[in-house]
Protein backbone atom coordinates (compact mmCIF):
# COMPACT_ATOMS: atom_id res chain seq x y z
CA UNK A 1 0.00 0.00 0.00
CA UNK A 2 1.32 3.45 -0.88
CA UNK A 3 0.18 6.89 0.18
CA UNK A 4 -0.35 10.20 -1.53
CA UNK A 5 -0.27 13.38 0.49
CA UNK A 6 -2.40 16.17 -0.94
CA UNK A 7 -2.11 19.78 0.14
CA UNK A 8 -5.59 21.35 -0.05
CA UNK A 9 -7.58 24.43 0.87
CA UNK A 10 -9.75 23.71 3.88
CA UNK A 11 -13.13 24.06 2.22
CA UNK A 12 -16.31 22.07 1.79
CA UNK A 13 -16.24 19.49 -0.98
CA UNK A 14 -12.50 18.85 -1.24
CA UNK A 15 -12.69 15.27 0.03
CA UNK A 16 -15.66 14.55 -2.22
CA UNK A 17 -13.82 16.01 -5.19
CA UNK A 18 -10.70 13.93 -4.58
CA UNK A 19 -12.60 10.68 -4.08
CA UNK A 20 -14.72 11.34 -7.18
CA UNK A 21 -11.59 11.99 -9.25
CA UNK A 22 -10.15 8.62 -8.29
CA UNK A 23 -13.45 6.77 -8.58
CA UNK A 24 -13.90 8.11 -12.13
CA UNK A 25 -10.61 6.45 -13.05
CA UNK A 26 -11.53 3.19 -11.31
CA UNK A 27 -8.83 3.67 -8.68
CA UNK A 28 -9.61 1.96 -5.39
CA UNK A 29 -8.99 4.03 -2.24
CA UNK A 30 -7.72 1.82 0.55
CA UNK A 31 -7.74 4.59 3.16
CA UNK A 32 -8.28 8.32 3.37
CA UNK A 33 -7.70 10.72 6.21
CA UNK A 34 -7.68 14.48 6.56
CA UNK A 35 -6.22 17.05 8.87
CA UNK A 36 -7.05 20.74 8.60
CA UNK A 37 -6.46 24.11 10.16
CA UNK A 38 -8.21 27.42 9.40
CA UNK A 39 -7.33 27.79 5.72
CA UNK A 40 -5.39 24.75 4.59
CA UNK A 41 -5.38 21.04 5.14
CA UNK A 42 -3.67 17.82 4.25
CA UNK A 43 -5.41 14.74 2.89
CA UNK A 44 -3.59 11.42 3.07
CA UNK A 45 -4.87 8.89 0.55
CA UNK A 46 -3.74 5.26 0.57
CA UNK A 47 -3.99 3.21 -2.61
CA UNK A 48 -2.94 -0.20 -3.82
CA UNK A 49 0.68 -0.14 -5.06
CA UNK A 50 -0.42 -0.73 -8.66
CA UNK A 51 -2.68 2.34 -8.59
CA UNK A 52 -0.19 4.68 -6.94
CA UNK A 53 1.25 6.48 -9.96
CA UNK A 54 -2.10 6.67 -11.76
CA UNK A 55 -3.70 8.22 -8.69
CA UNK A 56 -0.86 10.70 -8.29
CA UNK A 57 -1.27 11.77 -11.92
CA UNK A 58 -5.05 12.16 -11.69
CA UNK A 59 -4.82 14.29 -8.55
CA UNK A 60 -1.99 16.45 -9.88
CA UNK A 61 -3.75 16.94 -13.22
CA UNK A 62 -6.79 18.22 -11.35
CA UNK A 63 -4.63 21.04 -9.99
CA UNK A 64 -3.90 19.73 -6.50
CA UNK A 65 -0.44 19.74 -4.96
CA UNK A 66 0.16 16.02 -4.46
CA UNK A 67 3.26 14.36 -3.05
CA UNK A 68 4.21 10.73 -3.34
CA UNK A 69 4.81 8.62 -0.28
CA UNK A 70 8.46 8.41 -1.31
CA UNK A 71 8.71 11.74 0.50
CA UNK A 72 8.21 12.57 4.15
CA UNK A 73 5.96 15.55 4.75
CA UNK A 74 6.52 17.62 7.87
CA UNK A 75 5.05 20.80 9.30
CA UNK A 76 7.29 23.43 10.86
CA UNK A 77 6.87 26.89 12.28
CA UNK A 78 7.50 29.40 9.47
CA UNK A 79 10.50 31.14 10.98
CA UNK A 80 14.12 31.70 9.97
CA UNK A 81 16.32 28.72 10.73
CA UNK A 82 13.50 26.17 11.01
CA UNK A 83 14.62 24.33 7.88
CA UNK A 84 18.24 24.53 8.95
CA UNK A 85 17.40 22.82 12.25
CA UNK A 86 15.81 19.92 10.38
CA UNK A 87 18.82 19.69 8.06
CA UNK A 88 21.05 19.63 11.13
CA UNK A 89 19.07 16.79 12.66
CA UNK A 90 19.69 14.75 9.51
CA UNK A 91 23.39 15.60 9.36
CA UNK A 92 24.00 14.65 12.99
CA UNK A 93 22.49 11.25 12.26
CA UNK A 94 24.43 10.78 9.01
CA UNK A 95 21.32 10.76 6.87
CA UNK A 96 21.70 12.39 3.45
CA UNK A 97 18.88 14.66 2.38
CA UNK A 98 18.27 14.00 -1.30
CA UNK A 99 15.77 16.82 -1.61
CA UNK A 100 14.00 19.21 0.72
CA UNK A 101 11.20 21.31 -0.74
CA UNK A 102 8.74 23.82 0.67
CA UNK A 103 5.22 22.77 -0.31
CA UNK A 104 3.25 25.51 1.37
CA UNK A 105 3.63 28.44 3.78
CA UNK A 106 0.47 29.54 5.51
CA UNK A 107 -0.80 30.69 8.90
CA UNK A 108 2.69 30.77 10.38
CA UNK A 109 3.56 27.22 9.38
CA UNK A 110 5.59 25.71 6.55
CA UNK A 111 4.80 22.33 5.03
CA UNK A 112 7.95 20.66 3.76
CA UNK A 113 8.57 17.48 1.77
CA UNK A 114 11.83 15.61 2.32
CA UNK A 115 13.36 12.62 0.62
CA UNK A 116 16.39 10.98 2.16
CA UNK A 117 18.70 8.06 1.49
CA UNK A 118 17.45 6.13 4.53
CA UNK A 119 13.70 6.53 4.60
CA UNK A 120 12.91 4.69 7.83
CA UNK A 121 15.61 6.39 9.90
CA UNK A 122 14.61 9.73 8.41
CA UNK A 123 11.02 9.06 9.32
CA UNK A 124 11.98 8.41 12.93
CA UNK A 125 14.06 11.57 13.03
CA UNK A 126 11.11 13.81 12.15
CA UNK A 127 8.28 11.76 13.61
CA UNK A 128 7.38 14.61 15.98
CA UNK A 129 6.66 16.82 12.96
CA UNK A 130 5.31 14.36 10.42
CA UNK A 131 2.09 15.27 8.66
CA UNK A 132 0.10 12.07 8.77
CA UNK A 133 -2.94 10.93 10.58
CA UNK A 134 -2.90 7.21 9.90
CA UNK B 1 4.49 19.43 -53.72
CA UNK B 2 0.79 18.50 -53.50
CA UNK B 3 -1.69 21.31 -52.79
CA UNK B 4 -2.99 21.80 -49.26
CA UNK B 5 -6.36 20.02 -48.87
CA UNK B 6 -9.24 22.49 -48.19
CA UNK B 7 -10.03 21.04 -44.76
CA UNK B 8 -6.39 21.35 -43.73
CA UNK B 9 -6.28 24.92 -45.02
CA UNK B 10 -9.36 25.73 -42.94
CA UNK B 11 -7.72 24.28 -39.81
CA UNK B 12 -4.64 26.39 -40.48
CA UNK B 13 -6.73 29.55 -40.97
CA UNK B 14 -8.80 28.89 -37.86
CA UNK B 15 -5.73 28.31 -35.71
CA UNK B 16 -4.12 31.48 -37.06
CA UNK B 17 -7.21 33.57 -36.23
CA UNK B 18 -7.45 32.06 -32.75
CA UNK B 19 -3.78 32.72 -31.96
CA UNK B 20 -4.02 36.27 -33.27
CA UNK B 21 -6.94 37.03 -30.95
CA UNK B 22 -5.23 35.39 -27.96
CA UNK B 23 -1.92 37.17 -28.57
CA UNK B 24 -3.61 40.57 -28.38
CA UNK B 25 -4.81 39.97 -24.81
CA UNK B 26 -1.74 38.44 -23.21
CA UNK B 27 -0.50 40.48 -20.26
CA UNK B 28 0.90 37.98 -17.80
CA UNK B 29 3.66 36.24 -19.72
CA UNK B 30 6.99 37.83 -20.58
CA UNK B 31 6.97 37.53 -24.35
CA UNK B 32 7.74 40.67 -26.28
CA UNK B 33 5.59 40.37 -29.38
CA UNK B 34 6.94 43.47 -31.14
CA UNK B 35 9.20 41.90 -33.74
CA UNK B 36 9.55 41.54 -37.48
CA UNK B 37 11.67 38.68 -38.77
CA UNK B 38 10.21 38.64 -42.29
CA UNK B 39 13.72 39.15 -43.75
CA UNK B 40 14.61 35.70 -42.42
CA UNK B 41 11.60 33.77 -43.72
CA UNK B 42 13.55 32.46 -46.71
CA UNK B 43 15.81 30.47 -44.40
CA UNK B 44 12.87 28.13 -43.83
CA UNK B 45 13.72 26.68 -47.26
CA UNK B 46 16.68 24.84 -45.74
CA UNK B 47 17.06 21.87 -43.46
CA UNK B 48 19.37 23.98 -41.36
CA UNK B 49 20.72 22.47 -38.14
CA UNK B 50 23.26 23.70 -35.57
CA UNK B 51 24.13 20.24 -34.31
CA UNK B 52 27.16 20.19 -32.02
CA UNK B 53 29.37 22.80 -30.43
CA UNK B 54 29.11 26.22 -32.15
CA UNK B 55 32.82 26.79 -31.48
CA UNK B 56 33.92 23.65 -33.37
CA UNK B 57 33.56 22.61 -36.99
CA UNK B 58 30.81 20.17 -37.88
CA UNK B 59 30.46 17.88 -40.90
CA UNK B 60 26.84 19.07 -41.05
CA UNK B 61 27.66 22.36 -42.73
CA UNK B 62 24.14 23.67 -43.36
CA UNK B 63 24.26 25.57 -40.10
CA UNK B 64 24.42 29.08 -38.62
CA UNK B 65 27.29 28.44 -36.19
CA UNK B 66 29.12 31.59 -37.20
CA UNK B 67 26.05 33.71 -36.49
CA UNK B 68 25.52 31.78 -33.23
CA UNK B 69 29.06 32.64 -32.10
CA UNK B 70 28.32 36.33 -32.69
CA UNK B 71 25.17 36.04 -30.59
CA UNK B 72 27.14 34.36 -27.79
CA UNK B 73 29.77 37.09 -27.97
CA UNK B 74 27.13 39.82 -27.67
CA UNK B 75 25.49 38.17 -24.67
CA UNK B 76 28.90 37.54 -23.08
CA UNK B 77 29.69 41.23 -23.36
CA UNK B 78 26.36 42.09 -21.72
CA UNK B 79 27.00 39.54 -18.96
CA UNK B 80 30.50 40.90 -18.37
CA UNK B 81 32.38 37.80 -19.43
CA UNK B 82 35.63 38.36 -21.34
CA UNK B 83 35.72 36.94 -24.89
CA UNK B 84 38.67 34.60 -24.24
CA UNK B 85 36.85 33.05 -21.28
CA UNK B 86 33.49 32.63 -23.01
CA UNK B 87 31.69 29.49 -23.99
CA UNK B 88 27.98 29.06 -24.62
CA UNK B 89 25.30 28.16 -27.10
CA UNK B 90 21.78 29.07 -28.14
CA UNK B 91 19.38 26.79 -26.27
CA UNK B 92 15.75 25.83 -26.71
CA UNK B 93 14.87 28.11 -23.77
CA UNK B 94 15.42 28.77 -20.09
CA UNK B 95 14.86 25.20 -18.91
CA UNK B 96 17.68 23.86 -21.09
CA UNK B 97 19.96 26.72 -20.05
CA UNK B 98 19.33 26.07 -16.38
CA UNK B 99 19.75 22.34 -16.91
CA UNK B 100 23.11 23.03 -18.55
CA UNK B 101 24.31 25.20 -15.66
CA UNK B 102 23.33 22.54 -13.14
CA UNK B 103 24.83 19.80 -15.32
CA UNK B 104 28.12 21.68 -15.39
CA UNK B 105 27.98 22.09 -11.61
CA UNK B 106 27.29 18.40 -11.12
CA UNK B 107 30.22 17.42 -13.35
CA UNK B 108 32.47 19.65 -11.25
CA UNK B 109 30.98 18.89 -7.83
CA UNK B 110 28.93 15.68 -7.90
CA UNK B 111 28.78 15.49 -4.11
CA UNK B 112 27.44 19.05 -3.70
CA UNK B 113 24.08 20.22 -2.40
CA UNK B 114 22.11 22.62 -4.61
CA UNK B 115 20.36 25.47 -2.79
CA UNK B 116 17.55 27.38 -4.43
CA UNK B 117 14.66 29.53 -3.24
CA UNK B 118 11.01 28.56 -3.24
CA UNK B 119 10.37 31.28 -5.83
CA UNK B 120 12.65 29.52 -8.32
CA UNK B 121 11.02 28.43 -11.60
CA UNK B 122 9.25 25.07 -11.30
CA UNK B 123 11.42 23.49 -14.01
CA UNK B 124 14.49 23.60 -11.78
CA UNK B 125 13.05 20.89 -9.53
CA UNK B 126 12.55 18.74 -12.61
CA UNK B 127 16.10 19.44 -13.73
CA UNK B 128 17.47 18.45 -10.33
CA UNK B 129 15.48 15.25 -10.40
CA UNK B 130 16.74 14.38 -13.88
CA UNK B 131 20.31 15.08 -12.77
CA UNK B 132 19.75 13.18 -9.51
CA UNK B 133 21.38 16.07 -7.70
CA UNK B 134 20.91 16.59 -3.96
CA UNK B 135 19.01 19.78 -3.27
CA UNK B 136 17.47 21.91 -0.56
CA UNK B 137 14.85 24.57 -1.14
CA UNK B 138 15.31 27.74 0.89
CA UNK B 139 12.34 29.88 1.82
CA UNK B 140 11.86 33.22 0.14
CA UNK B 141 11.46 36.70 1.53
CA UNK B 142 8.12 38.41 0.86
CA UNK B 143 9.53 40.22 -2.18
CA UNK B 144 10.65 36.92 -3.74
CA UNK B 145 14.39 37.07 -2.98
CA UNK B 146 16.01 34.09 -1.28
CA UNK B 147 16.03 34.33 2.53
CA UNK B 148 19.75 34.96 3.14
CA UNK B 149 19.60 34.07 6.82
CA UNK B 150 18.04 30.71 6.03
CA UNK B 151 20.56 30.15 3.23
CA UNK B 152 23.45 30.91 5.58
CA UNK B 153 22.22 28.61 8.34
CA UNK B 154 21.42 25.75 5.98
CA UNK B 155 24.78 25.96 4.23
CA UNK B 156 26.51 26.16 7.62
CA UNK B 157 25.06 22.78 8.57
CA UNK B 158 26.29 21.19 5.36
CA UNK B 159 29.49 23.19 5.09
CA UNK B 160 31.58 20.03 4.66
CA UNK B 161 29.95 19.67 1.21
CA UNK B 162 30.46 21.80 -1.92
CA UNK B 163 27.81 24.45 -2.42
CA UNK B 164 25.84 25.07 -5.60
CA UNK B 165 23.50 28.05 -5.54
CA UNK B 166 20.84 28.43 -8.17
CA UNK B 167 20.32 32.18 -8.01
CA UNK B 168 17.38 34.03 -9.53
CA UNK B 169 18.14 37.14 -11.50
CA UNK B 170 14.47 38.01 -11.71
CA UNK B 171 12.05 35.44 -10.29
CA UNK B 172 9.19 34.19 -12.45
CA UNK B 173 6.35 35.55 -10.34
CA UNK B 174 7.77 38.68 -8.67
CA UNK B 175 10.81 39.65 -10.72
CA UNK B 176 13.01 39.52 -7.61
CA UNK B 177 16.79 39.50 -7.99
CA UNK B 178 18.77 37.41 -5.50
CA UNK B 179 21.66 39.46 -4.15
CA UNK B 180 24.78 37.80 -5.58
CA UNK B 181 27.04 39.87 -3.32
CA UNK B 182 25.26 38.56 -0.23
CA UNK B 183 25.34 34.99 -1.54
CA UNK B 184 29.07 35.23 -2.21
CA UNK B 185 29.64 36.77 1.22
CA UNK B 186 27.84 33.81 2.85
CA UNK B 187 29.98 31.33 0.93
CA UNK B 188 33.16 33.20 1.89
CA UNK B 189 32.12 33.74 5.51
CA UNK B 190 31.58 29.99 5.93
CA UNK B 191 34.94 29.27 4.25
CA UNK B 192 33.37 26.99 1.66
CA UNK B 193 36.22 25.89 -0.58
CA UNK B 194 34.17 24.52 -3.50
CA UNK B 195 31.20 26.41 -4.82
CA UNK B 196 29.34 27.16 -8.02
CA UNK B 197 26.70 29.80 -8.74
CA UNK B 198 24.32 29.42 -11.64
CA UNK B 199 22.05 32.35 -12.46
CA UNK B 200 18.61 32.07 -13.98
CA UNK B 201 18.24 35.41 -15.76
CA UNK B 202 15.44 34.39 -18.12
CA UNK B 203 13.81 37.82 -18.39
CA UNK B 204 16.04 40.18 -16.44
CA UNK B 205 19.17 39.10 -18.29
CA UNK B 206 18.02 41.47 -21.03
CA UNK B 207 16.91 44.19 -18.59
CA UNK B 208 19.69 44.70 -16.04
CA UNK B 209 22.49 45.39 -18.58
CA UNK B 210 20.49 48.41 -19.77
CA UNK B 211 19.47 50.12 -16.50
CA UNK B 212 21.40 52.83 -14.69
CA UNK B 213 21.67 51.13 -11.32
CA UNK B 214 21.52 47.35 -11.80
CA UNK B 215 21.73 44.80 -9.04
CA UNK B 216 24.79 42.53 -9.45
CA UNK B 217 23.93 40.04 -12.21
CA UNK B 218 26.93 39.01 -14.30
CA UNK B 219 30.18 37.11 -14.23
CA UNK B 220 31.84 40.07 -12.53
CA UNK B 221 29.52 39.29 -9.60
CA UNK B 222 30.96 35.79 -9.25
CA UNK B 223 28.56 33.60 -11.22
CA UNK B 224 29.83 30.53 -13.05
CA UNK B 225 27.04 30.18 -15.60
CA UNK B 226 23.88 31.98 -16.64
CA UNK B 227 20.75 31.23 -18.66
CA UNK B 228 18.85 33.97 -20.52
CA UNK B 229 15.73 33.57 -22.63
CA UNK B 230 15.65 34.82 -26.21
CA UNK B 231 11.90 34.91 -26.74
CA UNK B 232 11.14 37.01 -23.65
CA UNK B 233 12.54 40.54 -23.54
CA UNK B 234 14.09 40.35 -27.02
CA UNK B 235 11.03 38.82 -28.65
CA UNK B 236 10.93 35.91 -31.06
CA UNK B 237 8.20 33.70 -32.50
CA UNK B 238 10.27 30.64 -31.63
CA UNK B 239 11.28 29.89 -28.03
CA UNK B 240 15.00 30.19 -27.50
CA UNK B 241 17.64 31.12 -24.98
CA UNK B 242 21.32 31.34 -24.33
CA UNK B 243 23.53 29.63 -21.80
CA UNK B 244 26.93 31.08 -21.03
CA UNK B 245 29.72 29.64 -18.96
CA UNK B 246 33.48 29.77 -18.73
CA UNK B 247 35.36 28.02 -21.52
CA UNK B 248 37.64 26.29 -18.96
CA UNK B 249 34.67 24.37 -17.57
CA UNK B 250 33.38 22.96 -20.85
CA UNK B 251 36.17 20.43 -21.26
CA UNK B 252 34.61 18.50 -18.39
CA UNK B 253 31.59 17.58 -20.46
CA UNK B 254 33.08 17.53 -23.95
CA UNK B 255 33.50 14.41 -25.98
CA UNK B 256 33.94 14.02 -29.70
CA UNK B 257 31.32 12.26 -31.81
CA UNK B 258 32.48 10.90 -35.12
CA UNK B 259 29.02 10.67 -36.73
CA UNK B 260 28.63 14.42 -37.28
CA UNK B 261 32.24 15.37 -36.69
CA UNK B 262 31.27 17.66 -33.83
CA UNK B 263 32.10 18.14 -30.19
CA UNK B 264 29.25 16.86 -28.03
CA UNK B 265 29.21 19.71 -25.54
CA UNK B 266 25.56 20.73 -25.85
CA UNK B 267 22.57 19.05 -24.19
CA UNK B 268 20.55 18.80 -27.40
CA UNK B 269 22.14 17.11 -30.42
CA UNK B 270 20.24 18.61 -33.35
CA UNK B 271 19.70 22.26 -32.50
CA UNK B 272 17.61 25.05 -33.95
CA UNK B 273 19.65 27.13 -36.41
CA UNK B 274 16.91 29.70 -37.08
CA UNK B 275 16.69 31.03 -33.51
CA UNK B 276 20.36 32.13 -33.43
CA UNK B 277 19.64 34.00 -36.67
CA UNK B 278 16.65 35.71 -35.07
CA UNK B 279 18.59 36.76 -31.98
CA UNK B 280 21.44 38.00 -34.14
CA UNK B 281 19.01 39.91 -36.35
CA UNK B 282 17.31 41.48 -33.33
CA UNK B 283 20.65 42.75 -32.03
CA UNK B 284 21.50 44.13 -35.50
CA UNK B 285 18.05 45.64 -36.01
CA UNK B 286 17.67 47.30 -32.60
CA UNK B 287 21.27 47.76 -31.58
CA UNK B 288 22.14 47.86 -27.88
CA UNK B 289 20.86 51.43 -27.75
CA UNK B 290 17.54 50.26 -29.13
CA UNK B 291 17.26 47.65 -26.37
CA UNK B 292 18.18 50.27 -23.79
CA UNK B 293 15.22 52.37 -25.00
CA UNK B 294 12.89 49.36 -24.99
CA UNK B 295 13.89 48.49 -21.41
CA UNK B 296 13.42 52.06 -20.19
CA UNK B 297 10.00 52.34 -21.82
CA UNK B 298 8.95 48.99 -20.33
CA UNK B 299 10.06 50.12 -16.86
CA UNK B 300 8.08 53.35 -17.26
CA UNK B 301 5.02 51.36 -18.29
CA UNK B 302 5.47 49.12 -15.23
CA UNK B 303 5.57 52.19 -12.99
CA UNK B 304 2.46 53.51 -14.72
CA UNK B 305 0.66 50.20 -14.05
CA UNK B 306 1.65 50.18 -10.36
CA UNK B 307 0.32 53.73 -9.99
CA UNK B 308 -2.94 52.99 -11.80
CA UNK B 309 -3.64 49.78 -9.84
CA UNK B 310 -3.09 51.58 -6.53
CA UNK B 311 -5.14 54.57 -7.72
CA UNK B 312 -8.05 52.17 -8.24
CA UNK B 313 -7.69 50.63 -4.79
CA UNK B 314 -5.91 47.45 -5.90
CA UNK B 315 -2.62 47.11 -3.99
CA UNK B 316 0.23 46.66 -6.48
CA UNK B 317 4.01 46.78 -6.38
CA UNK B 318 7.14 45.76 -8.26
CA UNK B 319 10.73 45.02 -7.41
CA UNK B 320 13.57 47.37 -8.33
CA UNK B 321 14.41 47.24 -12.07
CA UNK B 322 11.54 44.84 -12.69
CA UNK B 323 8.77 45.03 -15.27
CA UNK B 324 6.72 42.44 -13.36
CA UNK B 325 3.80 44.18 -11.66
CA UNK B 326 2.32 42.17 -8.77
CA UNK B 327 -1.20 42.89 -7.55
CA UNK B 328 -4.15 41.39 -5.69
CA UNK B 329 -5.60 38.53 -7.71
CA UNK B 330 -8.86 39.40 -9.51
CA UNK B 331 -11.71 37.03 -10.44
CA UNK B 332 -10.78 33.99 -12.51
CA UNK B 333 -12.56 35.29 -15.63
CA UNK B 334 -10.33 38.39 -15.60
CA UNK B 335 -7.22 36.25 -15.14
CA UNK B 336 -8.28 34.14 -18.10
CA UNK B 337 -9.36 37.04 -20.34
CA UNK B 338 -6.05 38.89 -20.00
CA UNK B 339 -3.90 35.77 -19.55
CA UNK B 340 -2.54 37.08 -16.26
CA UNK B 341 -0.26 34.75 -14.32
CA UNK B 342 -1.94 33.88 -10.98
CA UNK B 343 -0.33 32.46 -7.86
CA UNK B 344 -2.22 32.01 -4.62
CA UNK B 345 -3.64 35.44 -3.67
CA UNK B 346 -1.84 37.54 -6.25
CA UNK B 347 -1.38 37.82 -9.99
CA UNK B 348 1.04 39.65 -12.21
CA UNK B 349 1.32 41.38 -15.52
CA UNK B 350 4.63 41.95 -17.30
CA UNK B 351 5.01 45.18 -19.22
CA UNK B 352 6.88 44.00 -22.30
CA UNK B 353 6.53 46.44 -25.22
CA UNK B 354 3.23 45.03 -26.57
CA UNK B 355 1.58 45.58 -23.17
CA UNK B 356 0.38 49.10 -23.80
CA UNK B 357 -1.12 51.60 -21.36
CA UNK B 358 -4.51 51.21 -23.07
CA UNK B 359 -4.48 47.48 -22.40
CA UNK B 360 -3.40 48.07 -18.80
CA UNK B 361 -6.26 50.55 -18.28
CA UNK B 362 -8.76 48.06 -19.72
CA UNK B 363 -7.41 45.21 -17.58
CA UNK B 364 -7.54 47.36 -14.42
CA UNK B 365 -11.14 48.29 -15.20
CA UNK B 366 -11.95 44.56 -15.35
CA UNK B 367 -10.08 43.94 -12.07
CA UNK B 368 -12.12 46.69 -10.39
CA UNK B 369 -15.39 45.37 -11.80
CA UNK B 370 -14.64 41.73 -11.00
CA UNK B 371 -12.71 41.31 -7.73
CA UNK B 372 -11.99 37.79 -6.51
CA UNK B 373 -14.49 36.53 -3.95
Amino acid sequence: MQRIIVNVKNEVGVLADLTALLADQGINIVGIDAEGSDESGVVVISTEDADHHGALLVIANAGYKAISDESLVIRLRDEPGALAKIADRFRRNNINILSLHIVNRTEGFTTVSISADDFETARNLVKDQLVETS
Amino acid sequence: MPETPPQTQKQIDDLFDELKALSDAQLGYPTNQCFDYSSLFRFLEFSINNVGDPFHDSLYRVNSHEIEREVIATFANLMRLSPDETWGYVTSGGTEGNMYGLYMAREMFPEAVVYFSQDTHYSVRKNLRVLNYRNIMIRSLDNGEIDYEDLRETIRINRHLPVVVMANIGTTMKGAVDDLDKIRDIIEELAISSSYIHADAALSGMILPFVDDPQPYGFDAGIDSIAISGHKMMGSPLPSGVVLTKSDYVGRVARSIEYVGAMDTTLSGSRNAITPLMLWYAFKQQGLEGFRNIVHESLETAEYAVGKFNEHGIPAWRNKNSITVVFRRPADEVVRKWQMAPYENFAHIITVPNVTRDKIDAAIADCVAHPRN
